[in-house]
C-alpha cells in the first residue's frame, strides 16, 4: 500500500464533511473516489494533502507507511503526493514552462547565495529543471505552448499543464479533482491515454470523477462517498450494481 | 524555419539587448559631462534612490503580492542606522553599509514574522500602522534620533593612500553612486527573480494554496521576500543619508510609502524595469509641473486616473517575460513538428 487513510474524520462547525472514511491505494493502482456532489470529495483530498487538518483519522504513506497526517501541505508534496484541482489553478502570469518548473521547487536545493552568485552548479540545475520540466509538457502534449502564458491557454489545456506541474513534484501518487470536467470526448479520451501512461510510470492515481465511462474504463478499484460517508468499495461492475450506490445518486425507490 | 536560424535570431536579440544596455549605461555615465545643471541632476539622484527602494517594494509587493503601505519604516530604519552609527559613534559612511542592510533587513524578519500570517487587506493595515508607529517612534525618541530635530551628519570622504576625496554636498559624487548602487539592485532582482525562489514568489502571490501543494514553504519564502524587502530599503536608506547628509522623521511619513507604491503600479508591478521607470517618472514629473504650484499635484492625479483607466497593468507591466532560453523552445517546436509529420504520414 502507498496510501492508506484509516477513520478520517473532519467537521466544518455543525456540518461533518467527512465520517469515519477508510480507504487504501496500492502502487501503481488507480483508484476512482466518486458521489454525489457535496459528498466530501475534495475535502478528502484536502486533508490529505495538509490543506486542511482532519479533526480524527491517521494517514500513512509510503513504503515505510510514514504518518502525514498532520504535515502542512508542502511536506506532504514533498513525500511524494501531488494533486491537481478542480478548476484548474494554474499559476495565470506564468509560462507554461515556468508553471512546471515551479513544480520542480522541492527537488531543487540551489540556495540564494549561489542564485546571487550565479554558480555554476545552480546554472547546471537550473538547466536540468529546464530540460525535465520541457520533458514533462511534450508528455502532456504541450510542447509547443512551453512559452504561452498559462491564463492565455484554454480550459483543457490548462487542465494537461496542472498534471505536467504535479508531476514535476515526481510524486509517487497523483490526486486528480475531476480532471475531465469541461473536456470534450475527444479530450477525455487522451486524458484517458495519459493517466494510464502516468500509471505506468509506476505513480499512483487517486481520482474524483463525475464522467462514469472514464470512472470505469480506467480505475480497478472504486470507493463511494456520499455526505462524507464511505458507502460502497469494490470494482467498476460491482459498484455499478451496489443498491447504496444507486439511491445515493438517483434517490430511493418510493414504497407505496 | 531551420534550427540555424531560429538561433542566429535569437543571438540577434540577445546582442540588440546588450548593445542597449551598454548604450544605455553610457549614455547614463556621460550624463553630467552634458549637462552641469546641479538642480537637474540632484532630482535624478532622488529618483535613483527612489528606484531602489520600488526595487525592494517590487519583491514585496511584486513577486510575492504582499502589499505594504508602510515601506518607508525599512527605509527610516536603514537611514538611521547609517544616522546614529555617525552621530553616536563616529563610523565612516562605507563602514556603517552593512550595519544598515543587516538592521533593516532584521526589522523586516521580525516585523514580517509576527504578521505575515495576515493576508491582503488586513496585512496593508497592519503595515500601515507600523509605518506610521515607526515615524512617531523616530519623532518622540529625542535622545537617540534627535526628535523632529533630526540629526545631521558628515559628509563621507574616500581615502586612499594618504589622499582623500571628500563628498561634500556638490551632486555629482552622489550621482554616481547612486547609479552604481542602482545597478547593483537590478543584478540582484534579475538574478532573485530568475531562480526557483522568484519562481515561487509569484506562484505565492498567484495562488497560495496551489503553490504549497508544489512543495513550496510559503511561510518561509514569504517572510525572505520580506526581509530582502527590507533589506533593500535599509541600502537605500543609507545611500539617502549620505546624500541628505540630514535625516528627519518627516522624510519617511505615510506619503512616502503611498509614493513608493504609487510608482510600483504605475511601472508594472513584478516588472524591474518597470519599477525603475515608475520611480523616475513620479519623481520627474511632479519636479516639471512645480510651476504650477499648488495645482500640480490635480494634474498629477488626472495622470494616475488615465493610467488606472487605460493600463492597468502599468506602464511595462503585464506579463512575465521569459526569454532567456528560447533556443530549447525552437527545438522543442521542431521536434513536435516531426512527430506531427509522422503521425500524418501513418
Amino acid at each position: 500500500m502507498i496510501l492508506e487513510v484509516n477513520g478520517l474524520s473532519k467537521h466544518f462547525g455543525g456540518i461533518h464533511a467527512l465520517t469515519n472514511v477508510s480507504l487504501s491505494v496500492a502502487k501503481s493502482e488507480i483508484v476512482g473516489l466518486i458521489g454525489p456532489n457535496g459528498a466530501g470529495k475534495t475535502t478528502f483530498f484536502n486533508c490529505i494533502t495538509g490543506v486542511y487538518h482532519p479533526d480524527s483519522g491517521k494517514i500513512l504513506f509510503g513504503e515505510y507507511a510514514r504518518d502525514i497526517t498532520h504535515h502542512p501541505a508542502h511536506k506532504v508534496s514533498g513525500q511524494g503526493i501531488a494533486r491537481t484541482f478542480q478548476s484548474a489553478r494554474v499559476f495565470a502570469s506564468m509560462s507554461a514552462l515556468e508553471n512546471v518548473m515551479v513544480g520542480t521547487f522541492s527537488r531543487t536545493n540551489a540556495s540564494v547565495w549561489s542564485a546571487l552568485r550565479c554558480s555554476s552548479r545552480m546554472i547546471e540545475e537550473e538547466h536540468a529543471v529546464r530540460r525535465r520540466s520541457e520533458e514533462l509538457l511534450r508528455f502532456v502534449k504541450l510542447g509547443r505552448r512551453a512559452f504561452d502564458v498559462a491564463a492565455s491557454l484554454p480550459f483543457g489545456l490548462q487542465r494537461r499543464l496542472e498534471i505536467a506541474r504535479a508531476l514535476a513534484t515526481e510524486p509517487r501518487l497523483l490526486l486528480m479533482d475531476e480532471p475531465a470536467a469541461g473536456m470534450n470526448t475527444a479530450e477525455k479520451a487522451e486524458l484517458l491515454e495519459l493517466i494510464r501512461k502516468i500509471c505506468e510510470n509506476g505513480i499512483s492515481v487517486l481520482i474524483i470523477e463525475h464522467d462514469m465511462k472514464l470512472v470505469m474504463g480506467l480505475c480497478q478499484r472504486i470507493v463511494v462517498l456520499d455526505s462524507g460517508e464511505k458507502i460502497c468499495e469494490g470494482k467498476p461492475g460491482d459498484v455499478q450494481c451496489d443498491t447504496k450506490v444507486i439511491e445515493a445518486y438517483l434517490g430511493k425507490e418510493m414504497h407505496r | 524555419m531551420s534550427k540555424k536560424n531560429a538561433t542566429s535570431g535569437y543571438n540577434r536579440g540577445r546582442l540588440l539587448r546588450t548593445a542597449m544596455t551598454v548604450g544605455m549605461l553610457a549614455i547614463l555615465f556621460a550624463l553630467p559631462y552634458f549637462n552641469h545643471n546641479e538642480y537637474q541632476l540632484d532630482v535624478l539622484v532622488s529618483a535613483g534612490i527612489f528606484a531602489i527602494l520600488v526595487l525592494g517594494l517590487n519583491v514585496m509587493t511584486g513577486y510575492c503580492g504582499l502589499l505594504n503601505l508602510g515601506y518607508a519604516a525599512f527605509f527610516a530604519s536603514g537611514a538611521y542606522t547609517y544616522a546614529i552609527l555617525n552621530v553616536k559613534y563616529g563610523l565612516s559612511f562605507w563602514v556603517s553599509l552593512p550595519a544598515c542592510i543587516i538592521s533593516a533587513g532584521a526589522l523586516g524578519l521580525v516585523f514580517g514574522s509576527c504578521v505575515l500570517r495576515l493576508k491582503g487587506d488586513y496585512l496593508a493595515l497592519v503595515t500601515l500602522g507600523f509605518g506610521e508607529i515607526t515615524r512617531i517612534a523616530l519623532n518622540n525618541m529625542d535622545g537617540l534620533t534627535g526628535g523632529p530635530n533630526g540629526l545631521t551628519l558628515s559628509h563621507p570622504v574616500i581615502r586612499f593612500a594618504n589622499k582623500s576625496f571628500d563628498f561634500g554636498i556638490k551632486s555629482l559624487p552622489y550621482y554616481y553612486l547612486s547609479l552604481l548602487a542602482l545597478l547593483v539592485t537590478i543584478i540582484i532582482m534579475r538574478r532573485l527573480s530568475n531562480s526557483r525562489f522568484g519562481r515561487a514568489w509569484i506562484a505565492i502571490k498567484e495562488d497560495e494554496v496551489a503553490a504549497a501543494c508544489m512543495g513550496i514553504n510559503t511561510g518561509k519564502l514569504k517572510l525572505f521576500a520580506f526581509c530582502i524587502g527590507s533589506a533593500i530599503a535599509g541600502f537605500a536608506g543609507w545611500l539617502f543619508a549620505g546624500k541628505q547628509g540630514f535625516v528627519s522623521p518627516e522624510s519617511f511619513d505615510f506619503t512616502t510609502s503611498i509614493m513608493l507604491v504609487a510608482m510600483l503600479v504605475l511601472g508594472g508591478i513584478g516588472s524591474i524595469s518597470g519599477a525603475i521607470v515608475g520611480a523616475l517618472a513620479l519623481t520627474i514629473i511632479p519636479e516639471l509641473l512645480r510651476p504650477l504650484q499648488e495645482y500640480r499635484m490635480f494634474l498629477f492625479g488626472a495622470i494616475m486616473i488615465i493610467m488606472m483607466l487605460f493600463r492597468p497593468q502599468g506602464l511595462l507591466g503585464g506579463v512575465r517575460i521569459f526569454e532567456e532560453f528560447r533556443p530549447v523552445s525552437e527545438r522543442v517546436r521542431q521536434e513536435e513538428d516531426e512527430v506531427l509529420a509522422e503521425d500524418l504520414k501513418q
